[in-house]
């Protein structure tokens, strides 16, 4: 076998790779069409808004994590009390801040100091000081603690939490004026649901006012829309073909509803991991599938949360690299559920995608592009094979985003304007060129950074939407 | 390679076939609307000239006709649901509006409608019956059969259409029926369903009242939280000889929850039995309920208890405590008094949160108020450096 025959078996291998990834786009794409299609069909006519009786409806605690973010806190907990549904508490969980997130929210909505004991379920770290107050007929707590990272400030929150169901959201999240109300739904339609996931929209060009979202414009920065377009395809497209399965392995840490008995028992979220969301989900279905305990977990489309993105590419860097280090962490902590049959879909569908087109895809991804290319200048390989290659890799995620884009403009009408939609269309050819790469060059950065324990927060720049 | 080729045009030709499918729809979408519009402008000046007059026999049986026909239509169908839905938000469901329904719309009709695709069409035609209030005995029988459908969503439907029908027999028909069957009803949507019936309420309580044994636990569950929630009483005596012959714990839950919102002195002494329970939620309820209850054997009860194991016990009869003793909080005897001087920090904490969250002690003037109490075991670093917290681990 000479160099010449080993650089075209790898190029075939990738090419192979690619072709394998394309099925996965292409089964997903399909089934999350009709999936979402029959999702909102099925929406307009189920009863439920029309359930006028309101105290029989199951309560939720909201835990919102805060690290310096005196940015956004307020307008976050204000939008909190815009929330239509019945009973709620606020537990807003200040690790260890060192701005005035604190101070901001004790002023503002003027909690006093009250003396808790705390049914401490889960470990977390030291207890500073508990703040209560009612506001606008809805219970807000905040909790000062010490410094342990998101994942302590969230098993923190459990612990204080009152509830038997809990929302993780993060501290720059506006949850939709309705969002609660929807994303409950499952856990109405079956006992055994024990997670639900939220679809994740962009909020950087939105207006706010009195806690609502009044407006929103398509953005201007190139950076926003390309995520904007990225998490139109993860929301719309992969996470509603794997809950027909049953393997979500991913619910966003930004806006998620968890049944609290079943976090309880797995042990609450995991402390020295970045992707604490990923971890958890990961480590429900293992406990549920190895105790051959029936349960679900959901993902509700139409349940929406706003979130800013990072507008500096040295801010995105660190977020993706973070987590790309969070599902490497997630994934290796349960890699004896790789093909394994007694884990079902999750063991031999979603774990080895995860695996092998989400983990190691950037590092596959820049090699294929470096290596066809280069075997195209050293003339291994003719035009045509390198045209169809890049072609290929190129179309197929053009056609993936635009998929997505007309989706969401079909299920969610209001959302973007016609020019909107248009722009976001072009837009998503150009994100093929270089944005998908600088991306899976951040990704690859995980591979060198990972550190068991670092529980660092991330730092994003938050602008205030007032 | 071929097959690659291949396999990968054939991807795209798809996948283009679902952008075209969706932007069609998209357009088909407008157009629909357009014409559902241009049929609600048509439609609303008769159904206003009906609703206008004192009885229906103005309008000319040529407009009702071409009222029905138009109706008849898919697009028809939405336009009047749409005018419907606007009346009924406006002003609610009238008689005279109901009246109209009738004329216009009956069960056959929207059972021929394509309004919405195959699979759904069960379903949506059960939303339509109950949001027209339809009680015909077709309607009727028709919902009952769909009570054991698969789909969650007819079944949900058709019990609305059964609460809609006003029909006491005809509850109690289905609540049979879902006992019997082995498909799942969310606990909220039995509860709301017996709280908003349409019909006789109290000749629906009486029913289920005398018949309750007849049910499955998660119905009779049902009977007991509606009845909490609306404090119905009359039927104390029953409900109280039901759960005391229960041995389902969710069951007895509900019915300590009950009698801690109606007083029947006779149920105290099986509060007080629960309350001894090894089940902690059992406790929990227990404490709670007790509050309706107020004499010395239920303050002796929440001060034994609120030294229990379980923090949820412990929380809730601290603030029964709390309830019973807001008068005299300050008098030397009282039990509050006594939890704070309790070498118990578990008890103590629960009671000083109590205190907390009630107002009685802000962290200004933490120290005057628990002075005021004469509390003599709290550190002093506790109160400089903030105060420890009491950790359960079970």
């Amino acid at each position: 076998m000479d160099l010449k025959q080993i650089i075209l078996f790898i190029n075939f291998f990738f090419l192979v790779y690619m072709f394998l990834y394309a099925i996965y786009v292409f089964l997903n794409t399909m089934v999350a069409s009709f999936q979402l299609d029959d999702f909102f069909v099925k929406k307009s006519h189920m009863g439920y808004p029309q359930l006028h009786h309101r105290e029989n409806y199951i309560p939720i605690s909201i835990i919102v994590p805060a690290y310096n973010e005196e940015v956004t806190i307020i307008s976050s907990i204000t939008s909190l009390l815009h929330l239509r549904y019945p009973k709620v508490e606020i537990i807003i969980v200040n690790d260890g801040s060192k701005d005035s997130t604190m101070q901001k929210v004790l002023d503002h909505f003027e909690l006093k100091e009250v003396r808790r004991p705390i049914h401490k379920q889960i470990d977390c770290k030291e207890i500073h000081h508990i703040y209560e107050g009612d506001v606008e007929g809805k219970r807000i707590v905040l909790v000062d603690k010490q410094n342990g990272g998101k994942s302590d400030a969230l098993n923190t929150g459990i612990n204080v939490s009152k509830y038997p169901l809990f929302i993780c959201l993060d501290a720059d999240s506006i949850l939709q004026y309705d969002s609660l109300e929807k994303i409950v739904v499952p856990f109405l339609e079956s006992d055994d649901v024990i997670a639900v996931g939220g679809n994740i929209k962009v909020v950087n060009q939105a207006t706010m006012k009195d806690g609502r979202i009044v407006k929103i414009d398509t953005p201007n920065k190139w950076l926003v829309m390309f995520q904007m377009i990225e998490y139109f395809r993860v929301f719309l497209m992969s996470r509603v073909a794997m809950n027909g399965l049953n393997s979500n392995l991913i619910i966003s840490g930004a806006f998620g509803l968890y049944n609290k008995k079943a976090v309880i028992k797995v042990g609450g979220y995991t402390t020295d991991v970045m992707g604490e969301d990923m971890d958890l989900i990961v480590k429900l279905h293992c406990y549920y599938r190895k105790n051959n305990l029936p349960y679900h977990i959901d993902y509700a489309p139409d349940a929406i949360c706003w979130t800013q993105v990072p507008e500096k590419i040295s801010v995105l860097r660190s977020q993706r690299k973070r987590w790309h280090i969070g599902m490497g962490q997630a994934l290796f902590s349960h890699s004896f559920m790789f093909f394994r049959p007694m884990y079902g879909t999750v063991g031999m569908i979603s774990y080895p995608y995860f695996v092998l087109f989400e983990y190691i895809t950037p590092l596959l991804e820049i090699l294929g592009i470096l290596t066809v290319t280069l075997s195209f200048f050293f003339h291994m390989i003719n035009l045509e094979f390198l045209i169809f290659f890049l072609i290929f890799y190129m179309v197929f995620n053009i056609v993936a985003s635009w998929i997505s884009i007309i989706y969401c403009n079909y299920l969610f009408r209001d959302l973007l304007s016609p020019k909107g939609v248009c722009k976001l269309l072009a837009v998503s050819v150009l994100e093929c060129f270089g944005y998908r790469q600088m991306c899976s060059l951040f990704r690859i950065g995980a591979f060198v950074g990972t550190r068991k324990g670092k529980h660092k927060w991330g730092n994003m720049e938050r602008v205030s939407m007032e | 390679m071929d097959l690659i080729y291949f396999s990968i045009i054939f991807f795209f030709v798809v996948l283009f076939l679902v952008i075209l499918y969706l932007v069609f729809s998209k357009v088909k979408q407008a157009m629909d609307h357009r014409r559902v519009s241009q049929l609600e402008n048509e439609m609303q000046p008769i159904v206003d000239k009906y609703m206008q007059l004192e009885s229906g026999s103005i309008i000319s049986e040529d407009e009702m006709d071409n009222l029905r026909k138009k109706v008849q239509a898919k697009a028809g169908l939405q336009a009047f649901n749409s005018i419907y839905f606007a009346r009924v938000k406006q002003d609610g469901l009238t008689e005279k509006l109901h009246q109209l329904v009738t004329h216009v719309i009956d069960f056959e009709m929207l059972n021929n409608n394509r309004i919405v695709r195959n699979k759904y069409r069960k379903s949506y035609i059960l939303y339509l019956c109950a949001e027209y209030y339809m009680n015909s005995e077709e309607v009727t029988n028709f919902a009952l059969e769909s009570l054991d459908d698969p789909s969650l969503y007819v079944r949900n439907n058709a019990l609305r259409v059964l609460r809609n029908t006003g029909n006491v027999d005809t509850m109690m028909e289905a609540y049979r029926r879902i006992s019997k069957g082995k498909s799942y009803f969310n606990n909220k949507v039995i509860v709301d369903f017996m709280d908003s019936f349409c019909g006789d309420v109290q000749e629906l309580n009486k029913a289920l009242a005398s018949h309750i044994a007849e049910f499955c636990p998660k119905i009779k569950r049902g009977i007991l939280d509606h009845f909490t929630n609306r404090r119905i009483s009359e039927y104390a005596d029953e409900m109280l000889q039901f759960i005391t012959t229960s041995s389902d714990k969710e069951i007895i839950i509900a019915g300590i929850r009950y009698f801690g919102v109606v007083h029947k002195q006779e149920a105290y002494p099986f509060i007080v039995e629960n309350f001894k329970s090894k089940d902690y939620e059992m406790r929990a309820v227990c404490a709670r309920a007790i509050g309706l209850y107020p004499c010395e054997e239920t303050i002796t009860l929440l001060h034994e208890y609120i030294k229990d194991a379980n923090w949820f016990v412990r929380y809730n009869c601290a603030f029964t405590l709390f309830r019973l003793e807001e008068e005299d909080i300050f008098n030397k005897d009282s039990s509050i008094r006594k939890v704070l001087c309790e070498k118990d920090n578990f008890a103590r904490d629960i009671m000083i949160y109590t205190l907390y969250s009630k107002g009685l002690i802000n962290s200004d003037h933490d120290q005057v108020k628990l002075a005021r109490f004469q509390i003599e075991n709290v550190e002093k670093e506790e109160r400089r450096d903030g105060f420890k917290t009491n950790h359960l681990v079970h």
